[in-house]
């Protein structure tokens, strides 16, 4: 072998070392490269964000877009909406079917946040990143340092002028029997069953009772967030409300939650109390003529990283009123993660 | 005289050598590119959108027309974010607006924001000659430098006299007022107070609404106040001593006297007397300005 010559061993290390490289990159950006939807990016990042440990959750953003969804009947623009990217939904001329129409997407809407947020069971906003992020100067006094809810804003509904105008349709709307008697998509169970964990097929009195006061009726005027809204809660807490040896998931409305054991009764001090009132209040749904709004909400341990401690908190999808920003806002204190 | 293998050895490895550095090197960009995507770009995209609805939203408003806006914030990984505007007579305005007024989207830097805003920032050209972007302290979230966590002076800095925004990790709603030849583009602040009672103490950045007509404490240096008014775009500096009386839309029905008491309250927050003047007064003698600022 002559001098300098390089070795098969040699060639092979280098050729190794490039190919390593390129199968590294093309992980960083073959996603964008064969064009991945975007519900896909969303869930991967959920699913990195989730299965990463809490020191590195802040190097991984959450990468889902807020949908904008316009409802209309002759195609024209959600005002509201207006200079935005916006998938607009053309509602049938018969009001009860546009109705049914606009029930679909709201359930399928909060359904897909649901799902592709682990059914509220991953952990998702632990990571302090302001802490990790060299270089980053500002922070925040309210924001991530203090337990405040995060959230992401799945979709966005806007109904047209002219659907708005229509009382018709409107007041066919009737969210709470469509998840009660419409199956997801794919599966065999109603959205009231999901989200109850497949116990509960139908609302008892109680639950009615609730749907009908008043007070629980929050409206809004013409455009509705769906929005994911996490909240940790200690762990001498959580163990003091019970989070610790059993959940509390279901449909919430007001301050009753519809879960596996039919109304759960929640402890009216401490934490829980006060997470439950936090999500309580906020609810709210199109104008119709009667009380349409909804949460899927958690209570428990998270699904974490190995070898974290375990955490403990409160996830919730609802509907919220988009123009009452004092709202979201305080539902949101620690932010709002995702692509706008 | 050279031990037998010496040659080889340094050959061999010299090589080796070069593939480690290769290594090492590839390593190095591969984790300064995942670093760049999974930090820098969604700050990038979020604040390139926002700026572009924001076009948008403003583009489709009609002429002479007030219309209220929601701009979604982000949760921003490097920031903040502010946005800011230069009307198309500042000598200081990002160059890539050209000959054009500049509303531009940037992250925060220590350096004159043009200058960020041009290096970094997202700019769009806007028609109108004038543009003012006004902003608003949210006392309640508070930005502090890391370096010097009380180091207020630059809490003043934001306070300025409200000539930008800056982007929060939720929702801001803004006002925009758009002629043909004017845009302007208010913050509305979303924990403002309305009082009707006489006597308010007013924290700096604070907003309390009186009679209708909104008024901000920005800015509090030696003894002098400046008072920012978001429903006409103005602000005002004056002594501690001195009495103001705002007349907002010229009618002198719809005055208020502003008249900061306890002067020496603390170097943040103030007490004032407010009151809808009565033209049967004589005028006080330590009055500042019967006009609109």
């Amino acid at each position: 072998m002559k001098k300098g010559e390089l070795t098969s061993f040699q060639i092979v290390s280098l050729v190794i070392l490039i190919i390593s490289f390129l199968v590294l990159l093309g992980f960083l950006f073959l996603p964008d490269l064969i064009g991945q939807s975007e519900e896909e990016v969303c869930r991967i990042s959920i699913l990195e964000r989730a299965t990463l440990p809490k020191v590195a959750q802040g190097f991984a953003p959450i990468k889902c877009r807020t949908e904008k969804i316009c409802f209309s009947l002759n195609g024209e623009d959600c005002l509201s909406m207006r200079g935005e990217e916006v998938r607009k939904i053309n509602l049938p001329k018969d009001f009860s079917g546009a109705a049914n129409s606009i029930e679909k997407i709201t359930a399928e809407e909060m359904y897909d946040c649901w799902s592709i947020t682990g059914k509220g069971r991953l952990n998702l906003f632990s990571g302090d990143k302001d802490a990790n992020v060299a270089g980053n100067i500002f922070t925040s006094a309210t924001t991530v340092r203090e337990a405040h809810a995060k959230c992401i804003i799945c979709s966005r509904l806007a109904l047209s002028e002219t659907v708005k105008a229509t009382p018709q349709i409107k007041n066919q709307i009737d969210l709470y029997d469509y998840l009660k008697t419409e199956k997801v998509p794919g599966t065999a169970d109603t959205f009231l069953e999901t989200f109850t964990d497949k116990q509960v097929q139908s609302y008892p009195n109680e639950f009615l009772t609730e749907i009908g006061k008043t007070g629980n009726r929050k409206t809004s005027d013409g455009q509705v967030a769906i929005i994911f809204s996490q909240i940790l809660i200690d762990r001498t807490e959580a163990s003091e409300a019970g989070l610790d040896t059993g959940i509390t998931a279901g449909l919430m409305v007001g301050g009753a939650i519809l879960g596996t054991t039919g109304i759960v009764s929640l402890p009216t001090t401490g934490v829980i109390s006060s997470v439950v009132a936090l999500y309580a209040g906020v609810s709210a749904y199109f104008q119709t003529t009667t009380n349409q709004a909804a949460a899927a909400t958690y209570c428990g341990r998270f699904a974490g990283a190995q070898g974290d401690e375990a955490q403990y908190g409160c996830s919730v999808v609802t509907t919220v009123d988009y123009n009452d920003i004092n709202t979201i806002n305080e539902l949101c204190q620690g932010g709002i993660e995702g692509i706008i | 005289m050279k031990k037998k293998g010496d040659t080889n050895l340094l050959g061999s490895n010299t090589v080796e050598v070069i593939i480690a550095a290769i290594g090492i090197l590839l390593i190095i960009i591969a984790l300064y590119l995942a670093y760049k995507r999974v930090t820098l770009d969604i700050d990038e995209e979020n604040a390139k959108t926002l700026i572009n609805n924001l076009q948008k939203k403003i583009e489709l408003i009609p002429l002479n027309e007030k219309s209220e806006i929601i701009l979604q914030g982000f949760d921003y990984v490097q920031g903040p974010w502010l946005i800011y505007g230069w009307p198309e007579s500042s000598p200081d305005r990002p160059n890539k607006c050209y000959f054009n007024s500049c509303l531009c989207i940037c992250r925060y830097e220590e350096k004159k924001p043009s200058e960020q805003c041009q290096s970094q920032g997202f700019c769009r050209k806007v028609p109108q000659n004038e543009l003012v972007v006004s902003g608003y302290f949210d006392s309640n979230r508070v930005v502090r430098s890391r370096s010097a966590a009380n180091d207020y002076s630059r809490i003043e800095d934001f306070v300025d006299n409200g000539d930008r925004i800056q982007i929060t990790r939720n929702l801001i709603k803004v006002e925009i007022i758009k002629s043909n030849n004017q845009l302007r583009i208010t913050q509305i602040l979303q924990e403002e107070k309305e009082v009707d009672s006489p006597n308010n103490l007013l924290n700096l950045g604070q907003t309390l609404v009186f009679s209708g007509y909104r008024i901000t404490l920005s800015k509090m240096s030696d003894n002098r106040i400046t008072l920012y008014f978001p429903d006409i775009s103005k602000s005002i500096t004056f002594e501690k001593s001195e009495i103001v009386r705002i007349d907002f839309n010229g009618d002198k029905k719809t005055d208020i006297v502003i008249e900061p008491e306890f002067a020496n309250f603390n170097d943040k927050s103030v007490f004032f007397r407010l009151k809808n003047y009565d033209s049967s007064e004589s005028p006080p003698n330590n009055l500042v300005t019967e006009n609109a600022p």
